[in-house]
């Protein structure tokens, strides 16, 4: 169950958020702004939504493409009233309609078009003996931060396993480095996360499939653990400007901080 | 082939909707597109245990959102149904069925229905029913057109429900500084005669017109008189000619305002000169306990009913017991701490069922509407005496 949404009374402000899982919700509602949901029929609202949430069940995902209107005319019937500063999302599966949202709207968020280029990117293919890593990023103002680089179906254990520069060797960091800020350079991403799946072989490295989003709960989690950055709260907390939260974990756990200068960051 | 679809507007606590381990929507008949109130005023309570999948949660005093939210959902769904039980939300579902062309009862049958003025007015003119003299109060001149030689009048909302925003007064200079607190801009207030005299409620399922069920009950005590500390409660009412006189009022003010399907719960007053004369009516269940005390009785839940019937599914009202009554007590907020009745009383008293209800009281001391309830406790007696006495000593025991 989430905490009640009382600080939203103070900030006033409403964001909207799409596709949200439980854990997702109740940062959001600890955000101090009025928070309203838009998910998938079906979807657990008894554990989404706290105490004056605002929740709605809508198709996002693959109905706007065959009736444009029913989510335009969501947008602006029932979003629009709520004056929201932005709408959010940290799934890819919600990224296209919170960014088709915010151009409705006129709120700040990610460019459509930067989305669709996310989603288009790579072949999803994966080749004979091509390891498949999971490349974590964050953006902002245009310069992606290479924040974690999972194998995938690994169970990391430790920094050295998912921070970047040290999980792979030099022959393999640096063209998957490039890779990585090509494509986000390319697909003009200004700012929040995106999951990479990147395909791996012999030094070559190539794109299998992007979203402008964060991995799942238990991923976003174990990142915050072994490399310090929260990717949960950073795409909550940047768009609205709020200031991150004393950790009630404690500090984080990496020996070395993935601050700029571990060479976590890719780009500009 | 998929099920039908419908829409339902609820104000109630989502618990309201299962009793006794029984969920009373008909979701294997019908996929229910949910339009709740916030999770703080109870819209998902007990919604973990049966959830549905489409569901919208709002803030339901913000009319205009309420609106616009349903009018999005019956503009992108295949829904042909609206379902309201709530009295606030009976009009929106109206509005709705209005607008987008859905069976069910309409705009103006519902206004009929909940504004208390032009309800008299119909029955006025289809000498449907005994009434107390009443008029609009739009604007403080009003009051020097009403006959104040008749004493007591009653200055209430026309939309108002549970007795709230309901004032008496004894003389024009009373209702001039009733009225000067109130707001009478559009047209939402009326004045009409006091009527002394006992309340009684006829509570009927209209099915295609005709009236297949009508409960009759008396209040134990005048809605509008809720307090803290104190009680409520209804009886069933068996006297053979009082219940064809009761029926038969209740059956020309039905014909009068024109209800096809649904259920109804009208109040009139029985005067001292055994008169009964029409106080108001509502095209919903009744509240409060009353559709426990039915379904005791009679073996079905009127609330179901009216989900049922506004759904377009087909209803089974039961039978009942043929013999015995059936009535409720009720204990408002306040009045101390140390209450309650020991369970190992209830069959010696004929108590059948004790509802707790979560949330009562306005959280400083005072009761928000004659339905405020916090303990409730339903009887079940062979006879009306025994009834009584139950009753009586369940407000005995209740303060310790």
């Amino acid at each position: 169950m989430v905490a009640a949404s009382t600080a939203g009374e103070a900030d006033g402000r409403t964001v909207v958020l799409i596709d949200a899982t439980a854990p997702v919700a109740s940062a959001a509602h600890a955000l101090g702004c009025r928070v309203a949901l838009v998910q998938r029929p079906g979807s657990p609202v008894h554990e989404l939504a706290g105490d004056e949430t605002d929740y709605y069940s809508v198709d996002f995902e693959t109905r706007p493409s065959a009736d444009p209107a029913y989510f335009t005319d969501f947008v602006d019937t029932v979003l629009r009233p709520l004056n929201p500063v932005t709408v959010l999302s940290l799934t890819g599966a919600g990224a296209l309609a919170a960014a088709t949202a915010n151009a409705l709207l006129g709120t700040p968020g990610t460019p459509v078009d930067a989305v669709k280029a996310l989603a288009a990117a790579g072949d999803p293919e994966v080749g004979d003996g091509e390891r498949v890593l999971r490349a974590h990023t964050f953006t902002t103002d245009g310069a992606h931060r290479w924040v974690a680089a999972m194998e995938e179906g690994g169970s990391p254990t430790r920094p050295e396993q998912v921070l970047p520069e040290r999980a792979l060797p030099p022959e393999e960091y640096g063209p998957a480095l490039a890779a990585l800020t090509g494509l986000l350079d390319a697909s003009g991403l200004p700012a929040g996360p995106a999951l990479v799946r990147l395909a791996l072989r012999d030094g070559g490295v190539r794109i299998l499939t992007a979203s402008h989003g964060t991995g799942t709960d238990d991923e976003n989690d174990l990142i915050r653990r072994l490399t310090g950055f929260d990717l949960m709260s950073s795409s909550l907390r940047r768009p609205l400007a709020v200031p991150a939260a004393p950790s009630a974990a404690g500090p984080p756990t990496p020996a070395e901080p993935c601050a700029a200068g571990n060479a976590g960051e890719a780009g500009r | 082939m998929s099920k039908p679809a419908a829409l339902f507007i609820n104000k109630h606590h989502y618990s309201h909707f299962s009793r006794g381990g029984a969920h009373i929507l008909p979701v294997t008949e019908v996929d229910i597109h949910l339009v709740t109130r916030y999770r703080a005023h109870g819209g998902l309570d007990g919604f973990a245990d049966h959830p549905l999948p489409h569901v919208a949660v709002c803030e339901t005093e913000d009319f205009d959102r309420w609106r616009d939210l349903c009018s999005w959902t019956l503009r992108h769904h295949p829904i042909d149904r609206v379902i309201a039980v709530h009295e606030r939300a009976v009009l929106l579902a109206a509005e709705m069925r209005s607008t987008f062309s859905l069976p069910g009862m309409d705009y103006e049958t519902a206004v009929r229905f909940r504004d208390k003025l032009r309800m008299k007015e119909v029955i006025r003119e289809a000498g449907a029913a005994a009434l107390p003299a009443f008029a609009a109060l739009d604007r403080p001149t009003d009051l020097d057109r009403v006959d104040w030689t008749t004493g007591r009048k009653v200055i209430k909302s026309r939309w108002g429900l549970a007795a709230k925003d309901l004032y008496m007064v004894d003389s024009l200079d009373q209702a001039r500084a009733v009225v000067a607190g109130l707001d009478l801009s559009g047209s939402h207030y009326e004045i009409e005669e006091f009527v002394k005299g006992r309340i009684y409620h006829c509570d009927s399922v209209v099915v295609d017109g005709e009236i297949r069920f009508a409960s009759v009950g008396t209040y134990l005590t005048d809605p509008a008189g809720y307090s803290p500390g104190g009680v409520f409660g209804t009886v069933l009412v068996d006297d053979p000619d009082l219940l064809r006189r009761i029926r038969a009022m209740n059956a020309s003010v039905l014909a009068a305002l024109g209800l096809k399907d649904g259920t109804t719960h009208l109040e009139l007053f029985r005067t001292d000169s055994d008169e009964l004369v029409f106080c108001e009516v509502a095209g919903r269940p009744p509240g409060g306990v009353i559709p426990p005390v039915i379904q005791w009785q009679y073996g079905f839940n009127i609330v179901e009913t009216q989900i049922r019937l506004d759904a377009g599914l087909p209803v089974t009202l039961g039978t009942g017991p043929a013999t015995g009554t059936c009535g409720f007590i009720a204990f408002y907020p306040g009045g101390g701490e140390a209450r309650g009745v020991d369970p190992g009383r209830f069959a010696d008293l004929g108590v059948v069922e004790h509802i707790e209800h979560h949330g009562a009281g306005n959280g400083r001391g005072g009761v928000r509407h004659s339905t405020d309830f916090l303990d409730s406790y339903v009887l079940r007696a062979p006879d009306e005496a025994t009834l009584m006495a139950g009753i009586a000593g369940i407000q005995n025991e209740y303060w310790r």
